[in-house]
């Protein structure tokens, strides 16, 4: 096939294929796996190339964690720590706040954001009903939480995982770079959050002592399932966050590190690896193929270096190409999802390397990427799930109620990110 | 907005949707609130004894001491099928003897079980008569509006190392929406 025609096809494809995905009218795994047949079946994406586009890195790395979280969440370990800081919020809506925030945040720095609110929001939303009290502001900084604590390590959120793997960044690197700002971003969205809804975050002191006793009854013993379970998904947990600290001194990557935990859990657990790993989301793995596949006809087809080569036109620095590339990927991230997002921004970075440094471009991308999440209420998929379960317990948050908020803490939190890595990266 | 609205929901239906009913289902065996705790109101209960029913624990006399000033319902049912077989197998005779039997039983069982469940201020109906031992006490739940059942584990047969309630309880339990306490 002619270049210019397998070209045009090729972005055909992927603009399709995107649209469909942002409209959501057909599942996204299936958009995204149609479109690569597509790219297969035309030849536009080459069989024996087919291995340097698929990022086994990214895609091992997210199955060895699904499999840890879902062996682990059999235990009853995440629903503990739940009731647990329930406990310690001591009826006080200012400390469930901030305390939820907190350990949603740090939660989501090593599992999956969607896991982390899929777990904690139900325990959320019993408090409040306990505190009687308007549960919007703590579902949204419970949304927000997940969002900064995901962007604070290679594993807390795929963006980053698919960054890692491309720029072959280690989980020190990201924890550095990544961390600090992550930090000074959650304080500053609670601040802003609380500074938005302070009026509605106060209880009388019957009603605080009402649910010092009601919570007080709760036995974080009772959430754990499997002692035996809760015990060994602890120390493989661990274990798997102290190999990440020196995988790269041991000279291995992060998915071997992942993979290594999960079979482990598995072996030592003895459960059925039939029922933990059909919980597998193969769906969203299939999807990180489809995707892998799409960019890669871009690739192949030479658009990556042709819009890299006309985006290096206009960028006369690594400063310049900073800015560029974070308010980009955060004002995108805000309306497509991030993954695609993510997919097509990577090899468009890569291609820029030939003549500028993009080390902290790739930091760019993460931060954009993950806080731009942060803008609207599809901006992530924490943001979805967590809208979608108020919706069931009867609690109603509009696409305004979430952009007002929102907006202002994506370009808070971007704006913070940006500014520190400018001093780092670019010098003041 | 709407558009917004349907689009989360169809995204959300993607993403978490069976996630979350596992998760939520899981909260719900130890997540209650206040209003949950309050133990239901009990004013009728219905014991159903029989032969295979055994001594009440003391335990269980602790537990309706709660229910003071509430009216308990002792029911002995004879198995009809049972009685009809006698009487197809060795005749009419025979028969009403075993169901005289039965009733000298059922009436020496609730003279024994009665005046202590009086001592507990609960006031103390007695009910016999022949049927079907699951069928009639499923009925009488629901017809007669009880709010509690109290069954042993072993009525209507002996219970098996392989199964802890007999077949009648777990017929009664698989049909009942109000609370049982099975001794």
């Amino acid at each position: 096939m002619e270049q210019t025609i397998a070209a045009g096809i090729a972005v055909a494809v992927f603009l399709v294929t995107y649209a469909m995905i942002i409209s959501e009218r057909v599942h996204r795994t299936v958009a995204a796996l149609f479109g690569a047949a597509v790219v297969l079946f035309l030849g536009i994406v080459p069989w024996e190339a087919l291995p340097e586009h698929l990022d086994l890195d990214t895609l091992l790395l997210l199955i060895g964690m699904m499999i840890i979280v879902n062996t682990s969440k059999e235990s009853g370990l995440f629903e503990f720590i739940a009731i647990k800081t329930a406990k310690f919020a001591r009826g006080s809506p200012m400390k469930v706040l901030l305390l939820f925030s907190v350990v949603t945040a740090v939660i989501s720095s090593v599992l999956d954001n969607v896991t982390t609110v899929l777990l904690l929001t139900p325990m959320l939303l019993y408090i409040t009903r306990l505190m009687d009290i308007n549960p919007v502001p703590f579902l949204l900084a419970e949304v927000f939480a997940s969002n900064i604590g995901g962007t604070a390590t290679l594993i807390g959120d795929p963006p980053n995982i698919m960054i890692g793997s491309a720029a072959g960044l280690s989980f020190n690197e990201f924890l550095l770079n990544m961390g600090p700002i992550a930090l000074v971003d959650l304080f500053t969205s609670l601040g802003i959050i609380y500074l938005v809804y302070r009026k509605a975050m106060k209880i009388s002191d019957a009603k605080r002592d009402r649910i010092l006793s009601t919570i007080g009854e709760l036995d974080e013993a009772d959430a754990i399932r499997d002692h035996s379970l809760f015990k060994k998904s602890v120390a493989v947990i661990i274990g798997v966050v102290m190999l990440f600290f020196i995988h790269d001194r041991l000279g291995i990557e992060p998915a071997v590190v992942a993979l290594t935990g999960a079979s482990v859990l598995l072996l030592w657990s003895g459960m059925d690896p039939e029922e933990i790993l059909e919980k597998v989301e193969w769906t969203a793995i299939f999807f990180f193929m489809g995707l892998f596949i799409l960019v890669g006809a871009l690739v192949e087809t030479g658009i990556i270096d042709g819009v890299a080569r006309w985006i290096l036109g206009y960028i006369g620095s690594t400063g310049e190409a900073l800015i560029i590339v974070t308010w980009f990927s955060a004002v995108s991230s805000a309306i497509v999802d991030n993954i695609p997002l993510t997919a097509a921004m990577i090899p468009l970075i890569k291609a820029m390397g030939s003549s500028m440094n993009v080390y902290p471009l790739w930091w760019a991308l993460s931060l954009g990427a993950c806080l731009g999440g942060n803008g609207t209420a599809i901006g992530a998929s924490a943001n979805v799930v967590v809208i979608g379960i108020a919706a069931r317990e009867g609690v109603r948050i509009t696409f305004m109620d979430f952009l007002k908020v929102g907006l202002v803490i994506m370009f808070a939190t971007v704006a913070i990110g940006l500014g520190l890595l400018w001093i780092r990266y670019i010098g003041v | 907005m709407d558009i917004f609205s349907r689009l989360i929901q169809r995204k959300f239906q993607n993403i978490a949707a069976d996630r979350y009913e596992e998760i939520t289902r899981r909260y719900r065996e130890f997540l209650l609130l206040p209003e949950e705790f309050v133990l239901p109101e009990v004013r009728s209960i219905l014991i159903p004894i029989d032969r295979f029913s055994g001594e009440i624990p003391e335990e269980l006399y602790e537990t309706l001491s709660a229910y003071s000033g509430a009216s308990v319902t002792l029911v002995y049912i004879s198995e009809k099928r049972t009685l009809a077989l006698i009487e197809q197998t060795l005749g009419k005779e025979e028969a009403e003897k075993l169901r005289s039997a039965k009733m000298e039983f059922a009436r020496a069982l609730v003279l024994k079980i009665a005046p202590r469940l009086g001592e507990l201020g609960l006031r103390i109906e007695r009910r016999q008569f022949i049927g079907s031992k699951s069928d009639d006490v499923i009925r009488l739940m629901e017809n007669d509006n009880f709010d509690l059942l109290v069954v042993s584990r072993s009525y209507g047969s002996e219970v098996t190392r392989t199964s802890p309630v007999s077949p009648v309880v777990l017929k009664i339990v698989q049909h009942l929406e109000s609370p049982v306490i099975i001794y």
